[in-house]
């Protein structure tokens, strides 16, 4: 039976196994939230999904959703599902979750199939208990309190997921029109790989461009920036350059924020620390001191923090053409900056 | 970010050893002895040669800087100056993706300079501290 069926618009939709999204989900450890991130819906319908509450999903976002566990779409199709009623276009369609979403509850439990029969039930559980000698007892409560520890310890936080920090290099201004560099440092004393999602999120009127490693474009009002990578050392940075709308007005200040989420059964999500704000300036943006010049100590600092980054332009010439010269002035005019020899 | 609970158990003996070799225990070097120095293998005459030796944690990014006597003209510079101000006779390299080992610069001059007349300087972020380091060299 063929398991894609497109519906009357013509967008193709697929059967999904919830039951088995959520076994893989599980046992390759990923939280609802990991998966929401990276199909680009909310934890709410990666529920639905799972409880068979919408068996038909796009397929643009089954493939999202494949990728998302790892596997191939096959295995999350349902093969021998009837067709079923299509999935709403709103709002668990391709709509992405809301920078400021508060973190979502776990999906209720589905109740129990038959309540009736539990009390009867319950209470010959404990007669039966009461009829054991005292050792036993005892030897019960050792044997349940042992595999509660054992299941936290399994379950819990691990130990380098949890010590996990990001860290913002941002210049403290730069001139509107003039691309500046942004990275994003992960730490990690984590002693196995991990997944990670890092999600930026740039001020209105700033345009991203350039991304080491390449990130993944979401939104544009206000621009958001995303990476999905899996981090096997200690550190890794993501970096990117930033322009700010040429007609921002000079001396406001732009705000950048952003999150790490990790791959793991705790739901972590930390923020990203570091400068958060920028100020529009007719400085460049190396000239950290705004005094009209880049000497030796802003020429040092700027080839310590970006140099290293292969393949990220932040206009090195420009920024060696000024240290060369006497000074430099911004030009409003010409919007460029005028060298002083 | 969680801080992370070492359980160090060093038995008492080898903390009381620690603690009497402490007076006899080189001190830690300061920036830039270490990591980067500088030598004139030929420091005068119309040909200057300055060897450069970088260690492990290398700085990214080195400026060299060259002082002749004032209004010294440069007949050539290997690699080429970044930076020459010829009416105060000094010149700056810029060395970019530095990494540990030996860097070799050269200049050729018109007329010879006796090896007084003549110093350098290298200039860098020490990678530990930070700090800008100033190094002076000479021949």
């Amino acid at each position: 039976m063929d398991s894609t069926k497109p519906l009357a618009g013509g967008v193709p939709m697929v059967n999904i196994d919830g039951a088995r999204i959520r076994r893989l989900r599980e046992e390759k450890g990923l939280t609802q939230l990991y998966v929401a991130t990276v199909v680009g819906v909310t934890t709410d319908t990666i529920s639905r999904w799972e409880n068979r509450r919408y068996p038909n999903i796009k397929k643009e976002n089954a493939l999202k959703l494949a990728e998302a566990l790892e596997t191939q779409v096959a295995d999350i199709v349902d093969h021998g599902q009837p067709a079923s009623p299509p999935e709403p276009s709103s709002p668990q369609g391709s709509e992405p979750p809301k920078q400021d979403e508060p973190l979502p509850q776990p999906p209720e439990p589905e109740p129990p199939p038959a309540l009736a029969p539990a009390a009867p039930q319950a209470a010959s559980l404990r007669s039966r208990f009461a009829s054991f000698p005292v050792p036993a007892r005892l030897a019960g409560f050792f044997l349940l309190a042992l595999a509660i520890l054992a299941f936290l310890r399994w379950y819990g936080p691990s130990e380098g997921e949890s010590q996990m920090a990001a860290y913002r290099i941002l210049p403290e201004h730069a001139t509107p029109g003039i691309p500046f560099p942004v990275v994003i440092e992960v730490t990690t004393s984590a002693t196995r790989p991990f997944s990670l999602i890092l999600k930026e999120t740039l001020p209105p009127d700033c345009i991203p461009a350039q991304g080491r490693p390449r990130f993944v474009s979401q939104a544009s009002d206000p621009p958001v920036l995303k990476w999905i990578d899996k981090i096997s050392g200690e550190q890794a940075a993501y970096s990117y350059l930033a322009t700010l709308q040429p007609a921002t007005e000079m001396e406001t200040a732009h705000r950048f924020s952003g999150g790490v989420t990790i791959r793991s059964d705790d739901n972590s999500s930390i923020p990203i620390s570091g400068t958060d704000a920028l100020r529009a300036s007719p400085f460049h943006w190396a000239d950290s001191n705004s005094d009209g010049r880049i000497d030796d100590e802003e020429l040092l600092s700027v080839y310590e923090i970006y140099g290293g980054i292969e393949g990220l332009q932040f206009g090195k010439k420009l920024i060696e053409e000024i240290w060369t010269a006497k000074g430099y002035r911004w030009n409003q005019e010409t919007r460029g900056y005028d060298i002083l020899q | 970010m969680t801080a992370t609970k070492h359980h160090f158990r060093a038995p008492g003996l080898l903390f009381l050893a620690l603690l009497l070799l402490l007076p006899v225990l080189p001190m830690p070097l300061q920036a830039g002895e270490a990591l980067v120095s500088g030598q004139y293998l030929s420091g005068g005459g119309q040909d200057l040669q300055l060897r450069i030796t970088v260690a492990a944690p290398a700085p990214s990014t080195l400026i060299v800087i060259q002082n002749l006597p004032p209004g010294t003209a440069i007949e050539s510079a290997s690699p080429a100056f970044h930076q020459y101000d010829a009416s105060k006779g000094e010149g700056k390299w810029l060395l970019t993706q530095v990494s540990p080992g030996r860097y070799l610069l050269s200049l050729r001059l018109p007329r010879p300079v006796p090896p007084g007349a003549i110093s350098g300087e290298i200039r860098y972020k020490d990678p530990a501290s930070g700090r800008l380091t100033h190094l002076p060299i000479r021949p």
